[in-house]
């Protein structure tokens, strides 16, 4: 039996790399140090990226939802950040970022409560093969990210007692890839003809197909998918 | 994807007193000011940007990257905590002595 749902579940804590030594990751709660390394290091390479969805992103405008938490009660938002953790050199590298709603009516059972990922973002190579401080090696770069980066949220729903319903929009700039993706996580896009549950979204940017739910029994299985991790 | 740079723009001048054309000036309203505001207002501020969720940017200003800022630290970022159940006993431990610490 799965006792994921009475007991929560643990953050990943490892990612596989090419050298086939997995570097060890820690989630923690988004921090505005985090997020100002990231918008002086990272979001200069993605914003050079076309053909990236999170391009023009600016995570200084959006930290305060992370670090007020507890004050908001209603949407109960939520940041987290996945990092490498270099013991010896005492250092956090932020590779991946993510910001929910932790209470948002589920797409697909409005009258529950889940996840709604605000947005999330993970660090292109180049930002983890050019750390001043601290560079890595091609072989040492933590793979899966953006598996790890959504399995965070998912896990937030759990820990909150919302059976990992988890939802998220999938950005037109990602195009069929993207929403291609999301559906290989085990998600699930919400017909173009489903109307969203009752929010400020559902007039500004309606039900277009690309809305992505994972149903209980899927957030299951795609968490258990990454238990070796953890 | 976020709510428009210009909902935060607007918001920074409204709530914020702070000139809109002025990037490095919303930065810092949103990342120092909004969270020592009181729960209420921060949370007016979330359920406006939310009004605009999902909206296409209209204005956007050429971004500020700041210079070289440090590395994080991992004693600076702790775990994220975890419920009860899901932590071994250590981390039961050392997330009560942080509590204690921190009371």
């Amino acid at each position: 039996m799965d006792l994921r749902r009475w007991k929560g579940v643990r953050f990943v804590r490892r990612a596989p790399t090419r050298s086939g030594e997995p570097v060890s990751l820690r989630v923690a709660h988004m921090t505005l140090p985090h997020v100002l390394w990231w918008h002086s290091h990272v979001q200069p390479i993605i914003d050079r990226d076309p053909d990236r969805a999170d391009r023009g992103w600016n995570w200084l405008l959006y930290v305060p939802f992370a670090t007020v938490a507890g004050g908001v009660q209603a949407r109960q938002p939520a940041g987290y950040t996945v990092g490498i953790r270099a013991e010896e050199a005492g250092h956090f590298i932020p590779c991946a970022l993510v910001q929910l709603l932790g209470r948002y009516p589920a797409l697909n059972a409005p009258k529950q409560k889940g996840a709604f990922v605000w947005f999330m973002s993970t660090a292109p190579d180049e930002a983890l093969l050019t750390i001043k401080d601290h560079p890595l090696s091609e072989d040492r770069l933590p793979k899966r990210l953006g598996s790890i980066a959504l399995d965070t949220a998912v896990t937030h729903s759990f820990n909150k007692r919302h059976l990992g319903r988890t939802a998220l929009y999938a950005d037109e700039a990602g195009g069929e890839v993207l929403l291609d993706w999301y559906e290989s996580r085990g998600m699930t896009a919400l017909p173009a003809d489903q109307r969203l549950p009752r929010s400020p979204r559902r007039w500004i940017k309606p039900s277009d197909g690309r809305y992505c739910y994972y149903t209980v029994a899927a957030a299951a299985e795609a968490s258990r998918s990454l238990d070796p991790l953890r | 994807m976020p709510p428009p740079t210009g909902a935060f723009l607007d918001i920074a001048a409204r709530y914020g007193k702070v000139d809109p054309t002025d990037i490095e000036a919303v930065q810092r309203w949103f990342s120092t000011v909004l969270p020592t505001l009181p729960p209420a207002t921060i949370e007016e501020v979330l359920e406006e940007l939310l009004k605009h969720d999902g909206a296409s940017d209209d204005k956007s200003l050429a971004p500020v990257y700041p210079k070289d800022a440090p590395l994080p630290t991992l004693s600076s970022s702790p775990p994220a905590p975890l419920p009860w159940f899901a932590s071994t006993w250590r981390e039961m431990l050392v997330e009560l002595a942080g509590r204690k610490r921190s009371s």
